[in-house]
């Protein structure tokens, strides 16, 4: 009896409060985002609380001792975080605002967090936004205003099998019209599949937006207040992607999960693929040593208006709840210092976010890294709108109609615009 | 008084941290409530029915429903067959070892799916294990994962080695219950093994029948990991579950949308068992 | 029934019994088959995993998944933490649902039959349904990245509930009247009675709950915000899957370690287990 009243006072209770406030949300969109205070250029101080994920997690407490060095007042707290999830981890820490001081984002997460209100824009004048390359840069932009500082890069670029490629007389195509007659030639010296590329899986979308950017497509407007996947350019891209399947030169069911795509390229069942530069690692690992000299590197086949690729990698943010706010600035002022940048190269193998740093001995004489280092001056990232994690796995979804033969390019530009429009860019 | 006492601590934990979130949950389901929103959850606005219709209209929606609908229909009898046969075998033909095999067929049972799910990824390659098994005896596989048309089937008999352990332990209880004497009778009068498993030990069993199915409806109306860590809910859709659909939702953020979601679930649940619990009453 | 005859009879029972015994171990040996690929390779280097997922024996058996997943900083922390929650979520849940079971079953009361409806009905809500605003609840109590926010909301489940109260109600009243006779109290017929008889449903509930707590990933992936509270199917993922790779060595590794003491605590209980499902599936 008691109990049945006390439940009926708590549901009555919301109710209520939700019937009152009616829709009384407060609109906090990020174009009325004013930065913070300045940041002075003195020494950190306290403890500074920082997530970063996987291998980043477990390597940054290294890097780390340099800063300390440099801020004896200030100690660092790494906590390594699990990648699967960990948006979750961060979305829900928000909502309840028990929050670390920093944490590391990936750049194509950064705009969903920015929606949950939870980061703070960066201060004026913390770091020199023009020394990053542009496109990550881009990627940290939300709106209007920067949420967070770069921290590492990584671009795609067309691995081929070397040997294959040589016995059948093909160089690396510069172009799209040249890729097929080359991928051909792969399957010629006993390639089952001439390239392989993502049909459907998570982040399918980091393949297909490359072709659109080739195609010369502008994915969202000026302002970025809306999607504008219903160009020809669009089209085009998509045709392209649709074309190597209908080529026969890939496989309708490309890889679906990770570590499935080396094995295939180290028995030649797969000629070529594009991907970034922890493949290098990953083919050592399947292949050894040896099999790494059978493997060529070339910038991504270039479309009608030029050859772009994705840009990807992980920003540094700084909560709105930090307990050390300053600290923690400070700390991301520092992880972007090309020297710290070069320091951290050599500590985990991700590449500088700062372009200075690239000039440095340790990266300028790897041949792999030349290639990415080239690429990289050409390479777009997701529209950094704050619904993106929605808008991807839509065009994951589309892109696997397309390449199965479910939907033609024309239907999945359609479907992708449609839906794009309702679900809006959160603003 | 004493009843309450006893009650109490369960009581207090079972009212925070279950009641309570399922009722909020399920006024958030009429709310257009997103992550952005949890500080301030009162500052939402409230939609009425619009996240059930959004559902409705949403095809992927729909095809998860039906994909969650065929897993049941095959799973749930698949499931009991394979746990019967297993529970008659131990129960009728095997003495030694008996309890080698029960904790052997209960293996699974304990199990992390995200361990085994690699292993079944492998299996199911084109060129995996499955498929040379069934090249031995002259059927061509097919691409288990990346067949819409297979991949069910596969996440299907994955399921089955996955749960068919306690439908098992609950039919050999059901089957140990049956006195000894009635087939002694049986066989005395000349009926075949067969024949007095069917006319006796069927019958008999019916009460564990509805048990195991219960449980089955409740497990398996809620599949979702087999999706998450085989498939992502693909090929071309062929996977999702209305489980995973909710999940793919709260990753957006939408949790309006997510909680809507599960409380078609929810709705499917009881109606199916529900129906189960008819349908046996009216039978016996 | 002449001699022959039943020789006959007793050849063909031997020829049955020898066909299920072929049977069941044909059975056993494709259910046990994904762990001999687990086992096996976990102590394969990754590289090889890789090159040929087919083959069943390591070319070059190594331990080295095994030491660098234990040589991670604070695996026997992670190790601890899942049997600290595990642990304390079992015995939350045999005895306070236990009683509550009792209750249910046993005694009395107005709004008894609502209750149980509501446990009923929570038996059906899935836990993807309550996620957020648990997540609000327990954080609003500041028990985030606490022991107790890992294990308070699993302290008690609708399911032992449900286990205790069906076991409990097959007790027979006379032994209860029997106790009250000797003038016992409520208190004590459960102490001294009815738990000591409940042994077969509290292994039950025990191994469901330790093997849910022992899974779980997502509630202790969230709830945890530094690596100190980590369980071990998080510290997993944390190194084993990484942005654009898996380590699938060292998941393997991991996998058997997970495994393992859930496979001990079975042989431990499952003669309770099988009992106390046994009694309790049945009604």
């Amino acid at each position: 009896m008691k109990r049945k009243a006390l439940l009926a006072t708590v549901a009555g209770g919301v109710l209520t409060a939700l019937v009152f406030t009616g829709c009384g949300r407060t609109d906090t969109a990020a174009k009325d985002v004013q930065p913070g205070a300045a940041v002075d250029a003195g020494p950190a101080t306290g403890t500074v609380k920082i997530w970063a994920m996987g291998t980043e997690g477990e390597k940054l407490p290294e890097l780390i001792k340099g800063f300390k060095e440099a801020n004896p007042g200030a100690t660092v707290e790494v906590t390594a975080v699990p990648w699967q999830d960990y948006a979750k981890k961060i979305e829900t820490a928000v909502a309840s605002g028990s929050t670390p001081d920093a944490t590391m984002v990936g750049s194509s997460d950064l705009a969903s967090f920015v929606a949950g209100n939870g980061l703070e824009a960066v201060p004026e004048g913390l770091v020199d936004k023009k020394s990053f390359f542009p496109g990550a840069q881009g990627s940290a932009e939300i709106d209007g205003a920067t949420f967070a500082v770069p921290w590492y890069v990584e671009t795609r670029a067309l691995f081929y099998r070397k040997d294959l490629a040589d016995a059948a007389r093909v160089t690396a195509p510069e172009s799209w019209d040249k890729f097929d007659d080359f991928a051909k030639g792969l399957q010629g010296q006993g390639a089952k599949w001439g390239f392989s590329a993502a049909t459907g899986a998570a982040y399918t979308w980091q393949t297909i937006l490359p072709y659109m950017w080739q195609a010369g497509a502008q994915l969202t407007d000026e302002k970025r207040t809306q999607l504008t996947f219903d160009s020809p350019q669009a089209l085009e891209g998509l045709k392209r992607y649709q074309s190597l399947f209908t080529n026969g030169i890939a496989s309708q069911n490309g890889p679906v999960n990770l570590g499935e795509i080396e094995p295939k390229f180290v028995s030649g069942e797969v000629g070529s693929f594009i991907s970034g530069p922890w493949e290098i690692g990953l083919l050592k690992q399947a292949g050894g040593e040896e099999f790494l000299s059978k493997v060529g590197l070339a910038p991504v086949p270039a479309g009608p208006a030029g050859n772009t690729s994705y840009i990807g990698g992980s920003h540094l943010a700084v909560f709105k709840d930090a307990k050390n706010r300053d600290g923690a600035w400070k700390l991301v002022r520092w992880l972007s210092k090309a020297e710290t940048q070069e320091q951290w190269f050599r500590i985990s193998g991700d590449l500088p976010a700062v372009q200075s740093a690239w000039d440095s001995e340790a990266l300028s004489s790897d041949p792999y890294l030349k290639v990415f280092g080239k690429q990289l001056e050409n390479a777009q990232n997701a529209p950094a709108v704050t619904t993106w994690t929605q808008i991807g796995a839509l065009i994951d979804a589309e892109a696997e109609k397309v390449a199965k033969g479910a939907s033609t390019p024309e239907e999945a530009q359609a479907a992708i615009q449609s839906s794009a429009k309702k679900i809006g860019t959160g603003r | 008084m004493a009843a309450w006492l006893f009650c109490s601590p369960f009581l207090i934990f079972f009212f925070a941290f279950g009641l309570w979130p399922v009722l909020a949950s399920l006024l958030m389901s009429f709310t257009d409530i997103t992550s952005r929103d949890l500080r301030t959850p009162f500052g939402v606005g409230f939609v009425g029915l619009e996240n059930y219709l959004t559902l409705l209209a949403d095809d992927t929606f729909i095809r998860a429903v039906l994909n969650t609908l065929y897993f049941v229909a095959v799973g749930i009898p698949v499931t009991m067959l394979v746990s019967l046969v297993a529970a008659v075998a131990l129960n009728s033909g095997i003495n030694r070892l008996k309890a080698v095999f029960r904790v052997g067929y209960f293996a699974p049972v304990v199990t992390s799916i995200i361990a085994v799910a690699v292993v079944w990824r492998y299996m199911y390659q084109e060129d995996g294990l499955f498929n040379a098994a069934l090249g031995a005896i002259g059927i061509a596989g097919p691409d288990w994962l990346n067949d819409p048309a297979w991949s069910m089937p596969a996440l299907i008999i994955m399921a089955v080695w996955r749960n068919f352990g306690i439908p098992m332990v609950i039919f050999l209880a059901g089957l140990q219950a049956i006195p000894t004497e009635l087939h002694e009778a049986a066989s005395v009068d000349g009926a075949s093994k067969w024949r007095s498993f069917r006319s006796i030990t069927l019958p008999l069993l019916k009460p564990t029948t509805l048990v195991v199915a219960v449980l089955l409806s409740i497990a398996y109306l809620q599949f979702f990991e087999e999706p998450f860590v085989m498939t992502g809910g693909g090929p071309l859709d062929s996977t999702t579950s209305i489980g995973y659909y909710a999940y793919e939702q709260f990753g957006f953020g939408l949790y309006g949308l997510a909680s809507a979601a599960s409380y078609v679930l929810v709705l499917l649940i009881a109606l199916l068992s529900f129906l189960q619990f008819r349908l046996f009453r009216t039978r016996s | 029934m002449t001699i022959t005859a039943s020789v006959r009879s007793v050849r063909k029972g031997l020829r049955t019994r020898t066909l299920i015994y072929i049977l069941a171990t044909l059975g056993l040996v494709v259910t046990l088959a994904p762990f001999a690929w687990m086992i096996l390779g976990s102590i394969k280097p990754t590289g090889e995993i890789l090159a040929d997922p087919n083959a069943w024996l390591p070319k070059n058996p190594t331990l080295d998944n095994f030491t660098d997943l234990l040589s991670r900083q604070n695996f026997g922390l992670y190790f601890f933490n899942s049997v600290v929650v595990a642990v304390a979520c079992v015995i939350g849940n045999l005895l306070f649902c236990a009683m509550a079971g009792y209750a249910l079953a046993k005694i009395d009361f107005a709004g008894k039959r609502l209750l149980f409806s509501l446990v009923l009905l929570m038996l059906i809500v899935p836990g993807i349904a309550t996620f957020v605003p648990l997540f609000v609840q327990v954080s609003n109590l500041g028990l985030a990245n606490t022991y107790l926010g890992l294990i308070l909301p699993y302290i008690v489940t609708p399911l032992g509930v449900f286990l205790m109260r069906q076991f409990i109600g097959d007790i027979p009243d006379a032994l209860l009247e029997a106790a009250k006779l000797d003038g016992a109290g409520e208190i004590r017929t459960f102490f001294r009675l009815i738990l000591p008889l409940s042994g077969p449903a509290l292994a039950t509930l025990a191994i469901l709950t330790f093997l849910a707590q022992w899974n779980n990933f997502l509630w202790p992936l969230v709830i945890a915000q530094t690596d100190d509270m980590y369980t071990l199917p998080v510290a997993l993922a944390l190194f084993s899957i990484g942005a654009n790779g898996t380590n699938y060595g060292l998941l393997l590794a991991g996998a058997v370690v997970v495994v393992l003491p859930i496979i001990v605590v079975f042989l431990f209980l499952q003669r309770y287990f099988i009992q106390g499902i046994a009694n309790t599936g049945i009604k």
